[in-house]
């Protein structure tokens, strides 16, 4: 259960002193954008300043030309877009207003400006029309700095479209909402905003700061008011998930330019882990607020999915809303569910799950 | 302990003792008891934990801490639903011809006989026609044929299509026929195949009852109209016929009958609702039957149809069905008689035979009874073409229900709608007195007919398969 569908971490001793953002290239390509560094791998290379030249077998196997991975400059390159992957994701920054019980990438008080120039160079020389996430911490925590993104991304005509991961408590300021529309005009962005529940108490509990969730819900008003396009995002944990459909009935009722609802379960990465026993709760538990979720999708006309749900843990008429969701660089199924008919429609689990009583004990099917 | 204190909300008494409220982002919820309701102005904390949350998550009940919040949560509830009503597309109705097969006895428009001249929109206006609607409407356009019969002028229906072609994408239009059928033929069906029309027909409640109305010479309108309808089913295909029911005293005992008529035909949807009193059907059918006596007929016949879809025999009944959507803010749940502000002429225009437009087929029923000129809107062959929207705009301002005498307080208020033109006719003008509108009167019944319906699990599965279908 340990090992992921796609490898994403290298190690080569070549590669120290190599440091930040580096294109992987396998044969000479005058269509690539010349922006970042080259890394030549096991072919012919250029001599141009910044290109680099390695004979690696296993990143060869993992990568395709003209990926891009961040190399730390002790021998280690980790690719974070790559055409294998089923979702490239970029980390902008680290710092978070928020500090969810169940945060997956806990956050530092650090400078980490640098990490939006490494963000903007590598979409812009990957260039790709297909979606790419933003995640951080909060992306939108430092205002000045997620706009200069998109103006940097502009100047250099990128239009690849962006889900970013955000807190949304930046919209509440209606002047951020209009520059982040306006720098926007030309790109497809997606904000994905978790609500954790209908009022200030679960939610700012969950999140660690109070006052969260007003800002937030003024934050989707704004930003749906102006037409930035909004997915919502909610993980039930013991203290919300008797209000899950209440969350999508108020947010649909209540928001615009909503145009979809992701319901997750919760993953056991970062703070997640030592809280897991006062959050964590077996879906079969809310599975009535579950399928009163998804069927509110018709009725409001949006997609509602499921993510990383396992079908075995979910009543058989929702698993048309369960997606395959984990990335593959860290899904994994059990040796058990190769027994299972439904193992292709499935989403499987995380790697890092490491309690085996939510794993698929009970009921292979 | 949080304390709780109460945003503003209407109340309705339901038989056995309940009460249902509501708030202006339209959420719903019945308080078993009118003790309940008591007990939520006077005392919040004897409530028990289950309904506070509740009543809390449905934006009736604030914290101190989130008061600002709910506030802008319901006012943006209550904006998005108007701009819902306001932003839905408008249908185009087209009268080609006021010529008609039948002589109805409800007819609102004072149909001609067919072999008269001077009823009908010639052919040369198409050009003038088709300029109007792409200046008023955006793509895709939905067109409807009444009349009259329209078939009676299936001549200008084809050349309109021929010139539409020519105009906008083949994607960017569909046609809906509203006719008898009476005069259907082969000729008219291999013409329509393949093409996006689609007919829309009347099959009233009771048979006797709808030859008795739907007056042919030949007294066999039902009987040609069942023919129609499997013709358009065989050549055609299935989903290309919906059908209207109207309700007569004359056919109050008829629901089983109807379902029957519907499900023979192979039909799985119907829409019934009763006979409307406008323009020349008033004198004849105003009093024909009240709402009380249409509501016994349409509680039969939902339960009927209720009972079917719980055996698995799918079949749907829109009226019933739109005035659930409207009380779960559905996505789609627009119906022109049923938005505030009104669809008076932002969701209808009806150009009738003359040229004339009007903001909807009732405007042009009361405008031909009453020859109320401030009705007609502009006409297509005028040059020019500047419509006189300055008596729209004021009915529309005037339709908005949240601050309308009777509907203001009214626990429906966001689900219902306004419909102006029926309260012109009846009361000289758009608001009217709601203590003694059929509009109202209709609506509120099939409303608490919904709430009563959704107190029963199994009627709720029923109205969420439809939802989901």
């Amino acid at each position: 259960m340990n090992e992921p569908l796609r490898k994403d971490s290298f190690y080569n001793e070549s590669l120290i002193g190599i440091f930040g953002p580096v294109q992987l290239i396998k044969r000479l390509d005058q269509s690539i954008h010349p922006l970042l560094p080259k890394l030549y791998l096991n072919c012919a290379t250029d001599t141009k300043v910044g290109s680099h030249h390695l004979n690696d077998a296993n990143i060869e196997r993992w990568s395709k030309h003209g990926d891009v991975g961040y190399a730390d400059g002790k021998g280690k390159i980790r690719i974070v877009l790559s055409q294998l992957a089923n979702a490239n994701t970029l980390l902008v920054t680290e710092q978070c207003d928020n500090l969810c019980l169940f945060c997956s990438q806990p956050p530092k008080n650090i400078n980490d400006e640098i990490l939006f120039s490494y963000a903007a160079q590598s979409i812009i020389a990957f260039n790709s029309d297909k979606m790419i996430g933003i995640s951080g911490g909060e992306p939108l925590l430092k205002k000045n700095h997620i706009l200069n993104f998109f103006k940097n991304l502009n100047q250099f005509k990128n239009k690849t479209p962006l889900h970013i991961l955000s807190n949304g408590r930046a919209f509440k300021d209606k002047d951020f909402v209009d520059n982040f529309y306006r720098l926007n005009k030309d790109r497809r962005v997606l904000v994905g905003v978790p609500v954790y529940g209908t009022n200030s108490q679960s939610h700012d509990i969950l999140v660690s700061s109070k006052g969260a969730w007003s800002e937030t819900i003024a934050g989707l008003i704004n930003a749906g008011n102006q037409g930035i396009e909004i997915e919502i995002r909610i993980i039930p944990t013991q203290l919300n998930y008797k209000e899950i459909s209440s969350i999508v009935e108020l947010v649909l009722t209540c928001c615009n330019h909503i145009t979809r609802i992701s319901i997750m379960n919760l993953e056991q990465m970062g703070w997640a882990k030592k809280n897991w026993s006062e959050l964590y709760i077996e879906p079969r538990y809310y599975q009535d607020e579950l399928v009163k979720s998804c069927e509110m999708g018709k009725r409001f006309g949006i997609d509602i999915s499921l993510f990383n749900y396992p079908l075995c843990h979910i009543p058989d008429r929702i698993h048309k809303y369960a997606r395959k969701s984990i990335s593959d660089w860290k899904n994994a199924f059990e040796d058990k569910c190769d027994f299972c008919v439904l193992k292709p429609e499935c989403g499987g689990f995380f790697t890092s799950i490491k309690d085996k009583w939510i794993n698929p004990k009970e009921r292979i099917i | 302990m949080t304390n709780y204190s109460l945003l503003p909300f209407n109340f309705r008494l339901l038989p056995d003792n309940e009460v249902l409220i509501s708030n202006l982002a339209n959420m719903y919820h019945v308080l078993p008891a009118k003790a309940d309701l008591e007990n939520l102005i006077k005392d919040i904390g004897s409530l028990n934990d289950d309904v506070i949350s509740k009543l809390e998550q449905k934006l009736f009940l604030y914290s101190q801490d989130d008061f600002e919040t709910k506030v802008q949560l319901t006012a943006s509830a209550f904006t998005k639903r108007i701009n819902k009503d306001l932003s839905s597309p408008r249908l185009i109705m087209i009268v080609p011809t006021l010529r008609c097969d039948h002589h109805c006895s409800y007819c609102q428009v004072s149909r001609v006989n067919q072999d008269l001249s001077g009823f009908d929109l010639p052919l040369s206006s198409i050009p003038a026609l088709i300029n109007f609607i792409k200046k008023i409407e955006s793509p895709p356009y939905k067109i409807e044929f009444q009349g009259g019969e329209p078939l009676l002028a299936f001549e200008f229906i084809q050349e309109f299509y021929n010139q539409m072609l020519l105009e906008v994408e083949r994607d960017d239009f569909t046609i809906i026929i509203a006719t008898s059928l009476s005069l259907l033929n082969d000729e008219i069906l291999n013409w329509c195949r393949g093409k996006p029309i689609n007919f829309s027909t009347s099959i009233d409640a009771g048979i006797k009852a709808h030859n008795r109305h739907r007056k042919l010479i030949t007294k066999n309108s039902f009987e040609l109209t069942q023919k129609g309808i499997k013709a358009i089913e065989k050549k055609l295909g299935k989903g290309k016929v919906g059908t209207v029911t109207t309700v007569t005293h004359q056919g109050l005992s008829g629901w089983n009958e109807l379902v029957d008529t519907h499900l023979e035909l192979g039909l799985s949807e119907m829409f019934v609702r009763p006979v409307s009193s406008y323009g020349f059907a008033i004198p004849k059918q105003a009093k024909d039957i009240t709402i009380a006596e249409f509501m016994v007929f349409y509680r039969n016949l939902i339960l009927r149809v209720f009972e079917d879809n719980k055996k698995g025999i799918p079949i749907v009944e829109h009226f019933l069905f739109i005035h659930y959507k409207r009380l779960m803010n559905a996505k789609d749940g627009m119906y022109v008689d049923l938005m505030a502000p009104a669809g008076y002429a932002k969701n209808s225009v009806l150009i009738d035979y003359t040229g004339n437009i009007f903001g909807s087929d009732e405007a042009r029923m009361v405008y031909r009874k009453y020859g109320f000129d401030n009705l007609v809107l502009g006409n297509i062959n005028d040059h020019n073409m500047t419509l006189d929207t300055g008596f729209s705009e004021e009915i529309l301002s005037q339709s908005f229900n949240f601050d309308i005498p009777g509907c203001a307080d009214c626990v429906y208020q966001g689900s219902c709608g306004s419909d102006p033109i029926y309260h012109i006719q009846e009361f000289g003008e758009p608001i009217g007195n709601k203590a003694f509108s059929r509009f109202c009167q209709l609506h509120k019944s099939v409303f608490d007919f919904v709430i009563e319906l959704l107190k029963d699990d199994s009627n709720r599965l029923v109205l969420e398969g439809w939802m989901n279908e």
